[in-house]
């Protein structure tokens, strides 16, 4: 449910009542005050509206991305993605003639400081919509505020999935998922993994939300299509010390070591799977692992691992080629992966979005957004955003760590290609979201 | 017996002149709310919306200065009892209805607050755990709290957050105030931060607190005395707990969604930073540095995304050597108190802690009455 | 028998990753917060050493000695005015922690890292799958321990070390040069520290903020141990830590593991708060 947007003068979200009794009570100290005088003072006075007010000067963005902390790794690619995008756009005169103006602040890998991050920029910088946010962790904390001022949020990485009991972070009108879910990324290649390694597959995630729900929705797949999950091991964020976990793994009987390990958990543990010898023994599948998190892996420890995403830097296709000049042009150095692609499809179909409905406004957003195909998305398919639950249609890649890989440009080969992948439709109570 | 302890924390009352110090220094801590009070009838929309949080997690500063500054022991715990009483308070009004249920729900904040501080403090405090042990301890506290927060998916949401439920308190007579509302949200955190401050500074000024002073003074004397340290500790705690749970519990509607993260390590170290940077003795100074901290924090990070922690790290080095080099003093915001702590006695020997043996160390203060 | 060389390698690698910190925390009571971000400046070390041509061994030795260079600016220049201040030394090194990490992602960027080891291989000792390079830090670790022993036990310095340690005044009216046993404390444990770093490096990930992981562990590993008992301490200390999770991971979930190892070791510090190594000793 978002807020409605009243008159311009109008308080937002709260009670009448309530000004009039601190109007009230404070009536002497205010006497020079403009207490529910003109707009634009005191916020008794005037709450800000969420709908944009200004039709005039840059569009603002507002970008959170996790520049310090455990996952600056990603939240560089992320951020740079995004203002790969921006450049474009702005080098083409801008949306409706207006430039784009990024506001870029940092998530510190800290969900909890994400709320006073949105609130300053829907209510300070008035920005006109949001994008980033890397965790869904961060992308839930975003919500509230994002929601009670009516804001867009593009939010790129690949994520569990919707579920209604997560409201506001998914099944929210507002916010549009650019990244793949497990239907996407992992379902469509259990056959031929299955086919080639075996029917028995050890689960090995992180402990939180992603991890989890993906293991289950593999798992459903896998035991419909006639195999089993032999042992399904959680590890703490924080763990580095990884024998115990292996000699599970070696010890279960399984054929495939499904991985959904992530960030620092997925390096130290395939370190030290591969220094143990686990690496001889069975076939690794990570859904997690692109070019940030193996290149920390390491040739060596990574030389013949599946993985499987929408996007890889490698990618042989027109769009990926241009995308990849700039890249390196502008950062040298960035690991560009499939959450950074993310956020250069969204900026593009934002301004795709706007310039249909002509607008620059929440509903402008959502609007042009439903339904919007984008054929420049560097992933060599079109991309289009479902309308139903706000989920992107994007297409899927198996590929296989090479040996002695010097860097993301030969780091994988080609395994298996799936044009745009439907996913399944979000487990939203009220659908379609747009 | 008890009266030596009594004017031993009465100290500063000694000479005339600053006799009146106390009430001087009363009228000082009620300008920042005085200040905060004032600001949604001059400011816009931003700083009403985020300076609730600000205050409520400056309120667990303060508790983390009864602990610190009054008993001179450090607790890393201070975030996680917050997260739990958000947590207790959120899963309270998710299950639970009826007109009065979001006062129930700040009691059962405070409760799980003060009883996990309780059990913790007791555990420790009567095996005689003491100074930079007990600092140790308490690093366990948030590495557990958040891993156990973040395993237990099915309660808490886990990693992924637990969005708040609304929290409306209804006054007979007068009406209903939301949390989620802009301005009465204001209010309600600044009248909680306002209270727990009052509570605070009684707290302080009664025998109990300074009973607190002299075990902070020490430890041994004061037991010699009769007065069983250990259980003023485990009240002390158990009353930082309660109050950081309570203040969790509005941060949980004043922020909308919360998460393991709140409790954590980081979260934690944090809160010790802008304490310490701020002056743990006293408690309208760690409230205004928590505010400030988070205002300042916030401000960098849209200026310089990049590179705002390494300024505060930079920052952080040169307050900490800015004050050893008593660089504080001499400006007159800090010359009443902080002249007085810091320039009675210089320390006799050269490097070296203060005190040797088994137990020392954390206890060690600059304060000498 | 697998389970019980994990227990012993396990207990080794975080051993190892203490010792610097037992020097430290355990020997001069410096709350050293920036104890992980000196492990990563020995990780990085060892990386641009070896990016320009170094074999691995003399790399750790740079790199070993490359930190304790860091430590022994950090000392002249910060720290030796806080010796007698816990709580400052305790924000002062969060603050250089943080930035050294900041310092690190300035120069290297915030992508991962990775080290080449003289050996990649598993060996199977009675069934047991065993990595050879575990093995070598294993056998690094005892060989730095046994060296600390020596060096504090059996040589005129380390009885200068202990003397001051245990009496800094009586120490300096006899003519100790107390400021120099500090600094040269601190610089020993910097060093060890950057040693341990470099050591851990192919095993583990390295990004500027992987350090932070170790420090918290790393604390309850000397202090559940025994600050002060530099060599059973922290060996005690490790198994403990390292050696239970590990242990209690190869039956239980891993959350449990690690729960239950910090449960134990608040209870020993509740129990033995001088440490375990000082309790058995006592007897």
């Amino acid at each position: 449910m978002s807020a409605t947007p009243n008159g311009p003068c109008q308080p937002k979200t709260y009670s009448r009542r309530s000004i009039l009794k601190y109007a009230a009570m404070g009536t002497s100290a205010l006497a020079g005050g403009p207490l529910l005088a003109a707009c634009g003072h005191g916020a008794v006075s005037a709450a800000k509206s969420g709908g944009s007010s200004r039709s005039t000067g840059p569009i603002k963005v507002g970008v959170i991305s996790p520049l310090t902390g455990a996952w600056t790794v990603y939240g560089k690619g992320q951020l740079d993605g995004f203002l790969v995008a921006v450049d474009e756009i702005n080098s083409s005169g801008g949306t409706l003639g207006r430039k784009w103006q990024p506001i870029v602040l940092d998530s510190q890998t800290n969900p909890s400081i994400i709320p006073s991050l949105v609130q300053k920029l829907v209510v300070e910088d008035e920005v006109d919509f949001l994008a980033g946010t890397f965790s869904s962790a961060s992308r839930n904390a975003a919500a509230p505020a994002a929601t009670a001022h009516d804001k867009v949020l593009l939010y790129p990485t690949f994520y569990e999935g919707q579920e209604q009991k997560y409201y506001p972070g998914v099944c929210n009108p507002n916010i549009f998922m650019f990244g793949p879910t497990p239907t996407q990324q992992a379902w469509p290649f259990l056959p031929y993994i299955m086919h080639n390694h075996g029917n028995n597959f050890f689960l090995l995630g992180s402990d939180y939300v992603w991890p989890q729900v993906t293991n289950s929705v593999v798992k459903q797949k896998l035991t419909e299509l006639g195999g089993k999950v032999v042992d399904e091991v959680y590890v703490p964020l924080d763990q580095t010390e990884f024998s115990s976990v292996t000699s599970r793994v070696l010890a279960s009987g399984a054929d495939v070591l499904f991985l959904t390990l992530t960030g620092v958990n997925t390096v130290d543990f395939r370190k030290q799977f591969y220094a143990q010898g686990g690496s001889k023994k069975l076939t690794i599948w990570t859904v997690d692992d692109e070019e940030a998190a193996t290149s920390g892996v390491g040739p060596a420890a990574s030389a013949g691992t599946y993985v499987s995403f929408d996007y890889f830097w490698f990618l042989k296709n027109s769009n990926n080629a241009s995308f990849r000049r700039v890249v390196r042009a502008k950062y040298p150095t960035v690991l560009m992966d499939t959450v950074g692609v993310a956020m250069y499809n969204a900026a593009h179909m934002a301004h795709l979005a706007m310039t249909k409905t002509g607008e620059v406004s929440t509903t402008g957003l959502r609007h042009g957004l439903a339904g919007l195909t984008f054929n420049g998305a560097p992933q060599g398919y079109p991309v289009t955003m479902r309308a139903i639950d706000n989920q992107l249609v994007v297409p899927s890649y198996l590929v296989r760590t090479r040996p002695n890989w010097t860097g993301p440009d030969n780091m994988f080969e080609l395994v298996q290609e799936n044009g745009p992948v439907q996913p399944v439709t979000a487990a939203c109570s009220s659908l379609p979201l747009n | 017996m008890s009266v030596r302890i009594i004017r031993s924390g009465a100290a500063l009352n000694r000479r005339w002149g600053q006799r009146a110090a106390p009430y001087l220094r009363t009228a000082g801590a009620s300008v920042p709310f005085i200040v905060l009070f004032a600001i949604p009838f001059y400011l816009n929309g931003y700083a009403v919306s985020v300076l609730p949080q600000f205050m409520l997690e400056a309120v667990m500063g303060m508790s983390l200065a009864l602990m610190w500054g009054q008993l001179g022991l450090l607790s890393f715990a201070q975030a996680t009892f917050f997260m739990e009483g958000a947590y207790a308070s959120g899963l309270f009004l998710k299950h639970a209805s009826g007109p009065y249920s979001s006062y129930l729900g700040i009691l059962i904040a405070t409760a799980v607050g003060a009883a996990s501080a309780l059990l913790i403090g007791a555990f420790f405090f009567s095996g005689k755990v003491r100074d930079a042990y007990f600092v140790i301890a308490t690093l366990a506290v948030p590495v557990l709290g958040s891993e156990i927060a973040n395993d237990s998916t099915s309660v808490t949401g886990g990693f992924g957050g637990f969005t708040a439920p609304a929290v409306v308190f209804r006054v007979p007579g007068v009406g209903s105030f939301s949390m989620t509302s802009l301005v009465s949200g204001y209010f309600i955190s600044l009248l909680v931060s306002l209270l727990c401050f009052a509570f605070l500074q009684v707290l302080k000024r009664v025998r109990f607190g300074r009973i607190l002073v002299a075990i902070r003074e020490d430890e041994d004397r004061t037991g010699a005395l009769g007065y069983r340290t250990a259980v003023y500790k485990t009240l002390a705690f158990t009353a930082s707990g309660g109050i950081a749970g309570l203040a969790g519990s509005f941060y949980l509607a004043a922020a909308g969604n919360i998460g393991p993260s709140l409790g954590d390590v980081t979260s934690a170290t944090l809160v010790v930073i802008w304490v310490a940077v701020s002056g743990r003795r006293s408690f309208v100074r760690s409230f205004v540095g928590g505010v400030v901290f988070a205002w300042v924090s916030n401000y960098l990070n849209g200026l310089i995304p990049e590179y705002w922690s390494l300024v505060l790290a930079l920052a952080l080095v040169v307050i900490v050597v800015g004050e050893h080099s008593n660089l504080r003093s001499r400006l007159p915001l800090y010359s009443r108190e902080g002249a007085g702590q810091r320039q009675v006695q210089p320390r006799a020997e050269g490097p070296g802690p203060a005190k040797h043996g088994g137990e020392e160390s954390i206890l060690v203060q600059e304060e000498q009455p | 028998m697998q389970i019980f060389i994990n227990f012993l390698l396990d207990s080794l690698v975080f051993a190892l990753a203490a010792v610097g910190l037992a020097v430290i925390f355990g020997l001069i009571r410096v709350i050293n917060l920036a104890h992980g971000a000196l492990l990563m400046v020995g990780a990085y070390l060892l990386l641009e050493l070896e990016r320009n041509g170094i074999s691995f061994g003399i790399a750790v030795a740079g790199a070993a000695v490359g930190t304790g260079v860091l430590g022994a600016i950090l000392e002249v220049t910060l720290v030796r005015y806080f010796y007698d201040k816990p709580d400052e030394t305790l924000l002062l090194t969060y603050a250089i922690g943080v930035a050294i990490v900041e310092a690190l992602q300035i120069i290297f960027t915030s992508n991962f890292q990775t080290v080449s080891a003289p050996f990649s291989g598993s060996v199977a000792i009675a069934g047991a799958h065993v990595s050879e390079y575990q093995v070598f830090v294993a056998i690094c670790t005892f060989v730095l321990l046994g060296a600390i022993a020596l060096i504090v036990l059996r040589t005129p310095l380390g009885t200068l070390v202990r003397a001051t340690i245990e009496n800094p005044k009586v120490a300096s009216l006899l003519g100790v040069n107390i400021r120099a046993v500090y600094r040269s404390t601190f610089v020993a444990g910097a060093l060890i520290a950057g040693l341990a770093g470099a050591l851990i490096a192919p095993i583990f990930s390295i990004s500027p903020d992987s350090g932070t992981t170790y420090v918290i562990s790393s604390f309850f590993i000397v202090i559940t141990g025994g600050a002060g008992s530099l060599v059973s301490g922290t060996m005690i200390g490790g198994a403990l830590i390292g050696g239970g999770s590990t242990l209690i991971g190869s039956f239980q979930s891993q959350v449990v593991a690690q729960t239950a190892v910090y449960a134990i070791a608040a209870v020993i510090l509740r129990w033995a708060p001088e440490g375990i190594a000082r309790k058995v000793r006592m007897k």
